[in-house]
């Protein structure tokens, strides 16, 4: 792509934000590597038994997601029912609720109404709730993508549905049933915010056990949990890559009477995965809603102002800073000569997304702290290193659907470069810049687990639920829950809206 | 070997188009059609006619909303396509890109368990006569648009199924490619004793090798034939100028024998009653006349195109129509001079002059 022109002006943007990127967003999230040199590496029993569990969970999530998720996805993506779109927002929902909302939704539903204990059934209930709308997501996706007249010519050539799911479908999404399966285990192994409100004081995962350790002031180990964390993340990430790779698939052999009686169960199938979507997935995420008219306590006191005001604050200038380097970041990676150089940041990016949100704190408490800074602010470049990938990732998208051909014909016509950038390219981009920032703020006011590895007396919003919980003021972090629920719902249709734009666009 | 007929078969379809939402659409307007076993038939019209649709609900992947289907006097209407047996070539050929060639090709027998030693022998011979027997290891995306398309014409015959529907199966490929396989795609249909049933848009690939012709306009058969009957006798002004090409002359009838065209008058083959009538010639029957002759249709030569093995003359009238005449050797007028046309009576087709001329010739 020939630019027209190499100025020093751009390349000096290129230099500060991509210097930007790595200083302030990459080396403060993976700071705590650098305790595995010639730190103290000692995993204690009962940091072993912490990790078992996070890994437990993680696998046993992975293992329903797949069954369920799967099945789930192609039900909803072969569907043509005109209530698809109520079921496309329902999915997102787990994903969006603020995490400690969540958290406290499911403990009030299974632990009170249904009295399961806190530990490790409760945790794996909760888990899969905000994990399988990733492995749906992703599978329905790749589904969507399949060419329908493979559907066409296998069933001309006498395959039974069960049949053309096995041998034709399969093989083509499995890609996103491994990119599933990667979001899902990780995000369940990064996950803090909602898992503190159903761990026990014994059974617990990881991401909680580091805001135990932090608030015992027990820096080193907490630094080997992240460490841990982090590469488990980053080796289950070229696991995924690998197993991606495979694209050939032949097929011998079919048992036709088999397979057709297993077609012919699509109806018992809807019900199990309409219970399952009702009973595990839906009732409990908005239970506390439920739970709050019931033992309505509004409190209104400066306290919680104060929290609404900084949770506020913080995810809105984290959202400002984060788009003034974001978008020439995304252009970076969209239109850059470099592929190389490109992919690496790519990569990063991704990388970033992995970390578990309580170890990206601590990484960062321990990086600035050295700087002396004040915690609010270590609190806003937390958010902002979780909440900058949110916004490159899809602005890089909508970049990268714009035809260069477009910019290139602009530039025939006679525009100067920056013309071509602010009356072409930036309103093709800008319902993805809105659908990035809304979820940057949304990540940023719902975010538990990295304020909590950071935060002594600044109080978010999702650390004062995590408090009056621990205090046992239930009803009152029911009460704020509510609040939060209403506020993500008209962000959550802002952002359908800003999808409408893209389509209309 | 099934004997197909098509009864009263409609098909509407509800648009989801956010422009026109809720707009019924009509694709296929009672069809009735009787295919005869062993026969290669071209489904032939514009685009959005309706010939795909039709294909595609003989074939169990469309259901009608009214009608019925019978294969040998066996209702199958309600019959799922995969228990229809036919073959399906489709047009960007659908082969599955995870499965090598062998594995696409045998999918069909294997998909009903009905793969045996005789089957794994049946497979190789398809593979030898469409000459892909030493491609049996590689996959769709290595091969080029003409090895896919044999491909896929080698999967439908693997099923054994007697009947073949091909939807536009050339149409993808580079014109030289195409003409060369559509004899590839006759001899075998004739080979293996099928009943062919194949949708195009490409006339001069139904005239080449259709043993019957069903002309479609607007989800309706217009005209079912051989290419030399159609040809001859079109029954109408659309079949008349989609098949081949052919020039039109609005005329005012002077009496039951003759026409009158801006002033010329023209002896008709036979009687017409009406008023008005539509003079159809061939433009291979047009003469193209150097003198003016006063009594002849005049008009001047807007372009002469070289064709390599014809000469194509177009020539404007007077009142703005254009005539194309076609010759084997090239005529000593040149562009811009003024010449007469004729033809003689028996390569007149007379039609009645319909409401809308330009609808009714629009393809």
């Amino acid at each position: 792509m020939n630019y027209g022109f190499k100025n020093n002006f751009s390349n000096i943007i290129y230099i500060t934000v991509l210097l930007f990127f790595v200083f302030v967003i990459f080396l403060p999230a993976v700071y705590v590597l650098s305790f595995a040199v010639g730190g103290k590496f000692v995993i204690s029993n009962e940091l072993f038994s912490v990790l078992w569990i996070s890994f437990l969970v993680a696998f046993i999530v992975t293992i329903v997601n797949l069954f369920f998720g799967v099945a789930l996805a192609w039900v909803f993506a072969k569907s043509k029912s005109r209530y698809k779109v109520w079921l496309d927002n329902l999915i997102d929902l787990p994903l969006i609720v603020p995490t400690a909302a969540l958290g406290l939704s499911v403990y009030l539903f299974w632990g009170e109404l249904w009295y399961i204990e806190k530990g490790l059934i409760l945790i794996i209930l909760l888990h899969i709730i905000f994990t399988i709308p990733y492995m749906i997501r992703s599978v329905s996706a790749s589904i969507e993508q399949i060419n329908e007249t493979y559907n066409e010519a296998g069933a001309t050539l006498g395959a039974s549905a069960f049949t053309l799911f096995r041998t034709i479908n399969f093989p083509l999404f499995k890609d996103g049933v491994v990119v599933g399966s990667l979001l899902s285990f990780t995000r369940s192994l990064s996950e803090t915010g909602a898992t503190m409100m159903v761990a026990s004081a014994v059974t617990m995962t990881a991401p909680v056990f580091i805001v135990n350790l932090k608030q015992d002031g027990d820096i080193p180990q907490a630094a080997v949990v992240s460490i841990i964390l982090i590469m488990s993340a980053l080796l289950i990430l070229i696991i995924a890559k690998f197993l991606t790779r495979k694209k050939h698939f032949n097929f011998d052999v079919v048992y036709p009477r088999f397979e057709k009686s297993l077609s012919n169960l699509s109806g018992l199938r809807n019900f199990v995965l309409g219970t399952f979507l009702l009973l595990i997935i839906i009732i409990p995420t908005f239970y506390i809603i439920f739970y709050n008219f019931a033992n309505f306590n509004p409190v209104f006191d400066s306290q919680i102002f104060q929290s609404f005001l900084v949770s506020f604050g913080i995810a809105f200038s984290v959202t400002l800073v984060g788009l003034i380097f974001a978008i020439p970041m995304a252009y970076f990676i969209a239109r850059s000569n470099n592929i190389k150089l490109a992919s690496l940041f790519e990569n990063m990016h991704d990388i970033v997304l992995l970390v578990p949100t309580s170890a990206l704190g601590f990484s960062l408490a321990m990086f600035w702290g050295k700087l002396n800074f004040n915690e609010l602010l270590i609190i806003a470049l937390s958010h902002l290193s979780f909440t900058f990938p949110l916004l490159v990732k899809p602005i890089t998208v909508a970049i990268k659907n714009v035809d260069y051909k477009i910019e290139e014909s602009a530039l025939c016509l006679g525009a100067s470069y920056k013309k071509v950038l602010t009356s072409i390219l930036f309103p093709l981009i800008l319902p993805a810049i809105i659908a990035g920032s809304i979820m940057a703020f949304m990540r940023s006011l719902s975010e538990t687990g990295a304020t909590l590895a950071v935060s002594h007396n600044v109080k978010t919003v999702s650390v004062l639920i995590v408090d009056l919980v621990q205090n046992g003021q239930i009803s009152e972090a029911g009460f704020i829950c509510f609040i939060l629920f209403i506020i993500t719902f008209v962000f959550l249709i802002m952002l359908k809206k800003t999808k409408k734009l893209n389509i209309e666009l | 070997m099934p004997n197909i007929e098509l009864k009263k078969i409609t098909k509407k379809f509800t648009s989801i188009n956010e422009v026109t939402e809720g707009e019924i659409i009509t694709a296929v307007d009672n069809v009735n059609l009787k295919i005869k076993k062993h026969s290669y038939n071209t489904l032939l019209g514009p685009s959005g006619c309706g010939k795909t649709t039709l294909l595609r609900i003989i074939a169990g992947l469309e259901n009608p909303t009214k009608g019925k289907i019978f294969f040998d006097k066996l209702n199958i209407t309600d019959m799922p396509p995969q228990e229809r047996n036919v073959g399906f070539v489709f047009q960007n050929y659908s082969l599955f890109p995870h499965m090598d060639i062998w594995h696409n090709v045998s999918y069909g027998p294997m998909a009903r368990n009905k793969f045996t030693k005789e089957t794994e022998k049946y497979i190789h011979n398809i593979l030898k006569i469409v000459k892909l027997d030493d491609r049996s290891n590689a996959y769709p995306s290595e091969l080029s648009g003409g090895m896919q398309q044999r491909v896929a014409v080698a999967r439908a015959i693997a099923t054994k199924s007697p009947l073949m529907l091909l939807d536009e199966p050339l149409g993808a490929l580079d014109a030289r490619i195409g003409t060369a396989l559509r004899y590839d795609l006759m001899k075998l249909v004739k080979e293996y004793k099928l009943t062919a049933i194949h949708v195009t848009h490409n006339q001069e690939e139904a005239m080449t090798i259709s043993d019957n012709i069903i002309m479609m306009k607007r989800g309706k058969i217009i005209q079912t034939g051989t290419p030399k009957e159609i040809y001859e006798k079109p029954n109408s002004i659309f079949s008349a100028y989609f098949l081949g090409r052919c020039n039109f002359f609005r005329s005012e009838m002077q009496d039951k024998n003759t026409a009158k065209f801006q002033g010329t008058i023209i002896k008709l083959p036979k009687t017409y009653q009406g008023k008005k009538a539509v003079l159809a010639v061939r433009s291979e029957k047009i003469h193209i006349n150097g003198e003016l002759k006063k009594e002849n249709i005049k008009g001047i030569i807007e372009f002469i195109n070289f064709l390599g093995e014809k000469w194509q003359y177009i020539i404007r009238l007077s009142d703005g129509t254009e005539v194309s005449a076609l010759k084997r050797t090239p005529h000593k007028a040149k562009v811009g001079e003024k010449v007469s046309i004729s033809f003689f009576p028996e390569n007149i087709l007379v039609f009645d002059e319909p409401e809308d001329f330009k609808e009714e010739k629009s393809v």
